[in-house]
């Protein structure tokens, strides 16, 4: 059992990025939607081993890939026009993945992908990002009908038929929340949004390869999450660890829930993050933690070396203090 | 304990000629990477304070009124320009006369308001033998072996005598001290770095364990103390088979720090190599518990730390690593002090729970912090003190769509 650190990117072309992951010790690589070409609709293998080749050049380790292009499963989400075509492509792809040798595929189960409604300067010109309901205005997307039953409809056709190949090709798949967590997101119902959705997911198929991508930030903005009687953030993260359905976590914090919140700099949010790490240490969590949208600093690159670099030294220490062992194998 | 940022208040020169940045733009960073505490070192400074030989007291509240416009507070000065005082070291012609400005310069920065003045015993600074030496994943790190430096030539004309040294030091105490306590001003000796016995020439004196006891007796005094550099410390051969723990303790007990400079090194003596804070020989998590349990009152800051690829020269992101580190250790101890409290508090209800072993060797003051007072976890959102009441919410004209890569920091 360990617990380790891992950390996210786009794409492993920066040889930039990538080095300052290796000089922060970083045990396990995220890419996110990371630039692999989509040839008739799905990934091809040897595209797939560049990519991981081009990762372990910088003695690090793919751990994860992290969403592919959106127009690969938007129809798959909502049961648009592309259903099959696209759950056909995407068990192809997640069997390239597994024969590239890459343990874990996570998504997030949403469309569209609307997000914020603006930023917050959360002390000294740091911005975070913020959501608030009440000034969103997006507009609708769908030009068919959506009910929330079909979209358990897509959700549970995916999983059934996902689950057995991905056992099978040795990935385990986890799902990421809607972010904002809202019942319905700009027309579109979604399913994702509280503890009883994620509850519904890992009852699909009982299998370690249907998990949960524990975006942390996210799980902490959902209704209730912040009260005892939520569940709270707390309780959610006890369920499910112990239950073993957590790949890894987003380890980010917010000043609180929907329908309005803002991002925070990790220790400034309402989670108390000591607490949520010995849960996950006291519930045998065996998988990684990453840093997360962090704030925007003055001065900071685009891409927020200094506050990324504040937010995972934050993160080794909890888990060196909470494990009490080194985790670069000193002292 | 607090935490604060360490900053050269002159900034830095790129290769190039040009400032890197200023001190405005230093203060914003440590106070949005949630600092309370500055501490600026002035080491041979390049006119941030101006005077060749003595510095004013309106030239140093002026800085720290530019410290406070940002939030944080000035806590120590650190160093002065080793010509202001390298005869008083050395028991040069000019001694006198240098104990004169120094002193003056001791009142102004006592009249500024800033409360600890931390200075050094080395004539001729620090030493390394390279600031390049490979460290993980190939950042750099400097590193000290003392063999290349045997046969330095003499730094000033001759060798000079330990118990030449020592008298020099014991006249300055002796001096400084009262007038120090005169002006409500605490005074610390940081440690030589290395901490070899001789280099150059110039005996390096506080080099141990018992150098810094023979200190610290000289005169008897909360204004006799000491500017922990543990890096430094931790470099110690008496830092060896948990050593750097009970210097710490040792003095920690006795009040005589007063505020540290938080890093690693790869090993006690030397040949050493500096280290991420987190990669050293000394754990960083057992370190803290002890500053915790000895009641440390003041301010830990990050130093020197290796150099990552596309940092600046002062090294933003790094230190911003090494201070999310400390952060964190932090918020741990506290959250675990009052849980201790709350336990003792619970199997005997006559203790009025008190937040740890806090001592009155710093006075009434001590847990009474400007930063995250003992017991408090920074997760009770502290930044929010600097910021305008109420954040204000922006209203982006359009919906903000999630570019590729939806999760990670590229949203932003």
């Amino acid at each position: 059992m360990s617990m380790r650190i891992g950390m996210g990117r786009n794409s492993a072309s920066d040889a930039q990025a990538m080095r300052f992951m290796a000089q922060l010790g970083i045990q396990d690589v995220v890419l996110n939607t990371p630039p692999v070409p989509v040839k008739n609709g799905k990934w091809e293998l040897v595209d797939i081993i560049a990519l991981k080749n081009r990762v372990e050049e910088f003695d690090l380790k793919l751990t994860a890939i992290e969403n592919t292009q959106i127009d690969m499963r938007n129809d798959l989400i909502t049961g648009g026009p592309k259903f099959d075509e696209q759950l056909e492509n995407m068990v192809e792809t997640i069997k390239n993945i597994g024969r590239a040798g890459i343990p874990m595929y996570t998504m997030s189960w949403r469309y569209p992908r609307y997000y914020r409604t603006g930023h917050v300067d959360i002390g000294n010109g740091a911005m975070g990002t913020a959501y608030d309901s009440e000034v969103e205005h997006w507009p609708d997307v769908l030009d068919f009908e959506m009910t929330l039953e079909s979209a358990w409809e897509c959700l549970e056709t995916w999983v059934r038929t996902i689950t057995s190949v991905a056992e099978e090709y040795g990935v385990r798949i986890g799902l990421h929340p809607v972010d904002p967590p809202m019942p319905v997101v700009a027309g579109v119902p979604q399913l994702l949004h509280n503890f009883e959705g994620y509850k519904r997911l890992i009852e699909i198929v009982d299998s370690p390869a249907n998990g949960i991508l524990l975006c942390q930030g996210s799980f902490s903005q959902m209704a209730g999450a912040d009260k005892d009687s939520g569940p709270s953030i707390y309780e959610m993260i006890e369920y499910f660890v112990k239950r073993k359905k957590v790949l890894y976590v987003h380890f980010r914090n917010v000043s609180g829930t929907v329908p309005k919140f803002h991002e925070t700099f990790i220790n400034t949010g309402y989670v108390d993050m000591y607490k949520a790490m010995r849960i996950y240490a006291e519930n045998g969590f065996d998988g990684f933690f990453m840093d997360d949208h962090v704030p925007h600093t003055v001065g900071d690159t685009d891409y927020g070396h200094r506050a990324k670099a504040y937010a995972n030294g934050y993160i080794q220490a909890l888990i060196e203090t909470t494990t009490n062992t080194s985790l670069h194998g000193a002292h | 304990m607090r935490i604060g940022f360490n900053f050269l208040a002159s900034g830095f020169t790129t290769p190039a000629g040009q400032s890197e940045t200023n001190l405005d733009d230093f203060l914003t960073f440590a106070a949005q990477y949630g600092a309370s505490d500055v501490v600026l070192q002035s080491y041979n400074t390049f006119g941030a304070v101006p005077g060749t030989e003595r510095w004013e007291f309106e030239d140093l509240l002026k800085l720290r009124m530019q410290v406070e416009s940002h939030g944080l507070h000035l806590e120590a000065l650190e160093n002065v320009p080793t010509a202001f005082y390298d005869h008083i070291m050395l028991g040069g012609p000019k001694r006198d006369e240098q104990i004169e400005n120094m002193i003056h310069t001791v009142r102004s920065i006592a009249r500024a308001g800033i409360p600890i003045f931390g200075y050094n015993w080395m004539p001729s600074n620090v030493w390394r033998t390279s600031f390049h030496t490979l460290n993980r994943g190939g950042s750099k790190v400097s590193s000290y072996d003392h063999h290349e430096h045997m046969n330095a030539p003499f730094t000033h004309g001759r060798e000079f005598t330990e118990e030449e040294m020592w008298c020099n030091l014991e006249h300055w105490i002796k001096i400084i001290t009262p007038i120090a306590e005169e002006e409500g001003i605490r005074l610390g000796v940081h440690p030589p770095d290395p901490p070899v016995k001789s280099v150059g020439g110039i005996p390096r004196l506080l080099t141990g364990f018992e150098e810094y006891k023979r200190l610290i007796e000289i005169v008897d005094s909360p204004s006799n103390a000491i500017e922990f550099c543990q890096g430094t410390f931790s470099e110690m051969e008496d830092a060896a088979d948990g050593g750097i723990y009970d210097m710490v303790r040792y003095f920690g007990e006795r009040g005589k720090i007063l505020y540290v400079h938080f890093r690693n090194v790869s090993n006690p003596g030397e040949p050493f190599q500096e280290e991420f804070i987190n990669t050293g020989h000394v754990n960083m998590y057992k370190m803290i518990k002890v500053y915790q349990e000895v009641g440390f009152p003041g301010v830990l800051v990050n130093d020197h730390v290796p150099n990552t690829i596309g940092d600046s020269q002062w090294g933003h992101q790094g230190r911003a690593y090494a201070n999310g580190y400390i952060q964190a250790l932090m918020d741990v101890v506290a959250e675990e002090t009052a849980a201790e409290a709350e336990a003792e508090a619970k199997s005997s209800p006559d203790v009025s729970a008190a937040a740890g072993s806090s001592s009155d060797i710093y006075g009434p003051d001590a847990t009474v912090s400007r930063g995250i007072p003992l017991g408090e976890s920074s997760h009770e959102p502290k930044r929010s003190i600097f910021a305008p009441p109420g954040p204000a919410m922006i209203k982006t004209p359009n919906p903000a769509m999630l570019p590729e890569g939806e999760t990670d920091a590229q949203t932003n």
